[in-house]
């Protein structure tokens, strides 16, 4: 199967969720401290875990929601200063998966990239070399469509409807075929209407449903299209 | 139409002869970047927004424990998606069936709001179809690959693709229209 025979709606909606901040969802940090307590001195590549760390996982999950990540920022993370062992053991919570990994072919391999700079999850004093984050520095980073778009929606969301639209067509010039065109011109008639721009709005919005007549957002385009023309 | 990335390889992901506890540097690398990976995943998979951080520690903890099982001259996305998959599958066996309304989408971020969208629909998926376009759609393996680690016939993979895709429209469409 080809990519041209993905429907637009989903490789829009794959697109979009590729793009989907996930901040709401976990934190690095805090999981990071979970599992720190769940491994406890357990060196790595060793199948054991205690109840007594798994107990201190949740309490110590209970501290950090009420401190906040600088607290548990403090605690250096080295073998020396782990907490002892416990003799309880218990069987992990999941088998060992049977999917077996397998090597892409040689057009798959990703070619040496940069690794984004890592956040500060863990504190300076650690008693091991510490590796260089590998970043790659842009003299004058083009703002992407994801970024673009998400300063419109916070615009529009705070009833800036014109700084909302000067950044849609910022990004109709920087991305004119972007993944999210879709989300972007959809935005337009939105911004356009508020605006009181009616007649813009309406050639924005008949151009939107014929462009895209699957699209997830045509209901509401079209509510737009009809609130503004009872005015 | 923007393609999924292609899972990326970690050459020296482990390294086999050292004795347990140097990887460390390897290890926090690796959860660094693809903990985003795993936590889509894990929401594609059907686990609640809600239970995600601790299905993340589950899977990252089955990292630290396998370790030195790892074959490090083979990618690890693909490893992490089988695991992310077993505690996923744990998590919908454990959920009671409970009808949930579904809220309207957050103004101030729509793409979280199409993130929302877009599981919900595959959580009504049968699980075979969901898991095939997933690693299709959305992690980039190729058919051959994924009838490799699913050990189905590359058939099999591109039928279900194309039922999972029909599927998922359906879905979407049910779910957009409520």
């Amino acid at each position: 199967m080809t990519e041209r025979d993905l429907p637009e709606t989903l490789s829009a909606l794959f697109a979009a969720e590729r793009a989907a901040p996930l901040a709401d969802l976990a934190t690095p940090a805090l999981v990071r401290a979970k599992l720190d307590a769940s491994i406890g001195t357990a060196p790595l590549g060793a199948a054991t875990a205690t109840k007594s760390a798994l107990l201190a996982a949740k309490v110590l999950m209970g501290i950090a929601l009420v401190v906040g990540v600088g607290a548990i920022a403090t605690r250096t993370r080295t073998q020396a200063s782990r907490p002892a062992p416990v003799a309880a053991v218990v069987t992990p919570m999941t088998e060992t998966p049977t999917l077996a990994p397998i090597a892409p072919p040689p057009e798959l391999v990703a070619p040496e990239e940069p690794m984004p700079a890592a956040p500060p999850v863990r504190p300076a004093a650690v008693h091991r070399p510490k590796t260089a984050p590998r970043v790659a520095i842009a003299a004058e980073p083009v703002p992407s469509q994801t970024e673009l778009l998400r300063d419109a929606w916070s615009a529009m969301a705070t009833g800036d409807a014109k700084r909302a639209l000067a950044l849609v067509l910022r990004d109709e010039q920087l991305h004119p075929r972007g993944a999210l065109d879709e989300e972007r011109d959809a935005l337009e008639v939105e911004a356009l209407a508020r605006l009181r721009r009616f007649d813009e709005a309406r050639s924005a919005r008949d151009k939107f449903l014929a462009r895209y007549p699957s699209s997830i957002h045509r209901t509401r385009v079209r509510a737009i299209g009809a609130e503004e023309t009872s005015r | 139409m923007t393609k999924a990335p292609a899972s990326p390889q970690y050459v020296g992901v482990s390294e086999p002869g050292r004795p347990p506890g140097q990887g460390l540097d390897v290890f926090d690398e690796i959860y660094q970047r693809e903990f985003d990976n795993v936590c889509r995943n894990l929401g594609r998979l059907g686990v609640p927004s809600a239970d995600i951080p601790d299905a993340m520690h589950e899977v990252f903890l089955v990292l630290y424990r396998r370790w030195n099982e790892i074959d490090p001259a083979r990618p690890i996305r693909p490893w992490l998606f089988g695991v992310a998959r077993r505690v996923a599958a744990a998590v919908r066996a454990k959920r009671r069936e409970v009808l949930v309304e579904i809220d309207p989408p957050s103004v101030a971020d729509p793409l979280a709001a199409q993130r929302d969208l877009l599981w919900r629909a595959l959580d009504s998926l049968d699980e075979d179809r969901r898991v095939v376009v997933i690693l299709h759609d959305l992690e980039g393996h190729t058919g051959a690959e994924i009838a490799a680690l699913l050990e189905v016939p590359v058939n099999t993979v591109h039928s279900r693709l194309r039922l999972a895709r029909a599927d998922l429209l359906a879905a979407v469409r049910r779910l957009e229209a409520r």
